[in-house]
């Protein structure tokens, strides 16, 4: 039997909000929420994200048992986190994490219910969750307001390609059933059998969804069994496409087998929908009342806009397990511009897919180069003699920066070298057998020599071999790196360390600054 | 091949101010920033012509206009204020050299690029 939807507007107008009235679970309330808030402008919808993310670390730190542990561990304070590099030092969370860690990483809040989920994480493999029962709206309304952004409202009839149905016979039945009053059809995946293509193409002829949603995989079999068969649908208004990063000929594809616009959705089985297209197209908004996203290179530090790196996600609003810096294993690529839709949500510029091994970050587009903008400028008065040709040469300039070391102890015999708190290295990014620059700020004295690791978190700062005799034991010192602009990694490394060679926060150095 | 070449100097400024506690580097008017084609963060060498003293820092900016040519943190210890100093910089380039030499007055003000060097 082909099921045909019930009347758009009885779904939307009567079942719907009875359905919702019956949970009393607010999803309705949420969406309007959601949908005024998205609306503010980008600094605000930043803003917002920070302060929440702030909370949640804060509520990890006290509640959560892993969380505990960690802060303590790294030396690090959620109440002295003040910007998103100071928040760069927290370590990353992996799915290997979360399975060794379990129930340690659930609050021990009594206030808190969650229930538990079986996922997958970033290879595929079985991953347990727990999540938030305060958070279930949001999510579902977050999954609305995606539809809506497509153009297509509640209690449109939408079809969905699903990869998999919940457990036993019974429990799948009163899902079709739920669904059916709510419009939603779910189907099997296209690739479910030799015959999938054609019963789903039949249900789709009755069904004639405004909203098609499925992984993009299982939407380019269809629309290739489409076209392939000589079969048209009705047009929905809209297809969106998860599951994969959607390519600029897949789009094209789908888009021409039914007829509609596609909307990528960038989804995690751990996270829900994390970020979906607007009808411009032009990257994905960051569902960011629900997540702060992260996309970072190889080294930990953030990605500039234009730069592809692994993304790093953290829930902001799920307290009952938190997941804070969740490695999804995908990259995409840096986003920092306006929406022409008005919209504020914070932009990635698009998903590109499971970072795979040993793929350094590509950069998108050129001319990221050594070019400076200021030897770009014509000089305003005098007779400008030429310049060094500007695509041959590259300037030097400092990239890391170790403030207020206290040389721990000093070791002649050694070789030559200063050798260094392994997380200080890596905080200010500077590598082992670096050069580096001491300047001593106790006698004055500035010498060259190069960067060895200490033990990470012994707070040594040891100076080797003929280091020795131009820093003692107890003199404060400044350590820099340089790098040719062309390498550049775009970034200043700038930090500060307490008497005991502890990380204490990021810098931003300007002129008259003192600490 | 490439080589390192003279890219820029600022001739005889005077140090305005030299103090061990402000953060970093030398503060630098960012009018002499740009005549120089320095930008902020960049390697520069310091030789102090009042007491032969040489090392090496980078850039921060300082305010347009302010004349401003301080030294702060530990290389305090090596220049007072007061002393000419000369600001080199140098590029990595497999071009020829065609630095910007820049001429300043007692006050670090641009007076005009050298030519013959």
């Amino acid at each position: 039997m082909l099921l045909r939807p019930l009347p758009a507007p009885f779904v939307r107008h009567v079942v719907y909000p009875v359905y919702r009235g019956l949970r009393a679970d607010r999803v309705l309330e949420t969406l309007d929420r959601l949908e005024q808030a998205e609306w503010r402008s980008r600094a605000e919808i930043e803003e917002a994200a920070w302060r929440r993310l702030l909370e949640i670390a804060a509520y990890a730190a006290e509640h959560v048992p892993y969380y505990r542990d960690l802060f303590c561990r790294t030396g690090l304070d959620p109440s002295r986190i003040e910007n998103p590099r100071d928040f760069e030092a927290l370590p990353l969370l992996s799915a290997e994490i979360v399975r060794r860690e379990g129930r340690r990483l659930v609050s021990g809040d009594p206030l808190r219910r969650g229930y538990q989920v079986e996922t997958t994480g970033p290879g595929g493999e079985r991953l347990q969750l727990w999540r938030d029962a305060r958070e279930a709206p949001l999510r579902r309304a977050v999954v609305l307001r995606g539809y809506r952004w497509a153009g297509v409202d509640i209690g449109e009839p939408v079809a969905i390609l699903s990869e998999s149905s919940p457990g036993g016979r019974f429990e799948r039945r009163a899902e079709e059933i739920r669904n059916y009053f709510k419009n939603v059809l779910l189907l099997p995946p296209a690739g479910a059998g030799p015959d999938a293509p054609g019963r789903i193409a039949a249900a789709l002829g009755a069904w004639r969804p405004a909203l098609l949603a499925g992984p993009l995989p299982a939407l380019s079999e269809l629309a290739a069994f489409c076209s392939r068969e000589g079969i048209r649908l009705r047009p929905p208004r809209a297809v969106v496409s998860f599951g994969e990063p959607l390519d600029a000929e897949r789009r094209r594809a789908v888009g021409e087998a039914f007829g509609a616009p596609v909307y990528a959705r960038y989804q995690r089985p751990e996270f829900s929908a994390v970020a979906m297209e607007c009808s411009q197209h032009g990257g994905l908004h960051v569902f960011a009342d629900m997540f702060y996203v992260e996309v970072l290179r190889e080294s930990g530090r953030a990605a500039l806009p234009g730069e592809s790196g692994e993304l790093v996600v953290t829930g902001l609003t799920g307290r009952y397990m938190p997941l804070i810096r969740y490695r999804t294993g995908d990259s995409a690529v840096a986003g920092d511009r306006d929406c022409p839709c008005g919209r504020g949500l914070p932009l990635l510029e698009r998903i590109e897919g499971c970072a795979g091994a040993g793929a350094g970050p590509r950069h998108a587009g050129a001319g990221r180069g050594g070019v400076s903008r200021a030897t770009g400028r014509e000089p305003a008065a005098g007779k400008a003699p030429q310049r060094p040709d500007e695509r041959s040469a590259e300037r030097l300039v400092v990239k890391s920066k170790i403030h207020k070391a206290h040389v721990s102890a000093t070791d002649a015999d050694d070789i030559d070298c200063l050798r260094i708190d392994e997380r200080l290295l890596e905080l200010g990014d500077i590598a082992p057998c670096e050069r580096i620059l001491i300047v001593n700020a106790t006698s004055g004295v500035r010498l060259e020599t190069i960067a060895l690791r200490a033990p990470a978190g012994s707070g040594a700062v040891v100076a080797c071999g003929a280091v020795a005799h131009l820093c003692r034991g107890g003199d404060e010192i400044g350590v820099m790196a340089f790098t040719w602009s062309g390498a550049r990694a775009g970034r200043f490394s700038n930090i500060l360390v307490d008497a005991d060679n502890r990380f204490v926060r990021f810098l931003t150095e300007k002129a008259g600054d003192m600490l | 091949m490439k080589r390192q070449l003279l890219k820029a100097m600022i001739l005889k400024a005077t140090v305005t101010q030299s103090d061990l506690r402000y953060v970093g580097s030398i503060t630098l008017d960012e009018d002499l920033i740009e005549k120089a084609g320095l930008e902020e963060h960049e390697n520069v060498h310091i030789v102090d012509r009042s007491n032969g003293n040489r090392l090496q820092t980078y850039v921060i900016r300082g305010e347009r206009g302010s004349g401003v040519v301080g030294m702060n943190g530990a290389a305090a210890h090596l220049v007072d204020a007061g002393d000419r100093i000369d600001i080199t910089a140098y590029c990595w380039s497999s071009g020829d050299p065609s630095p910007l030499v820049v001429e300043v007055d007692r006050h670090n003000r641009f007076v005009r690029y050298a030519e013959d060097v």
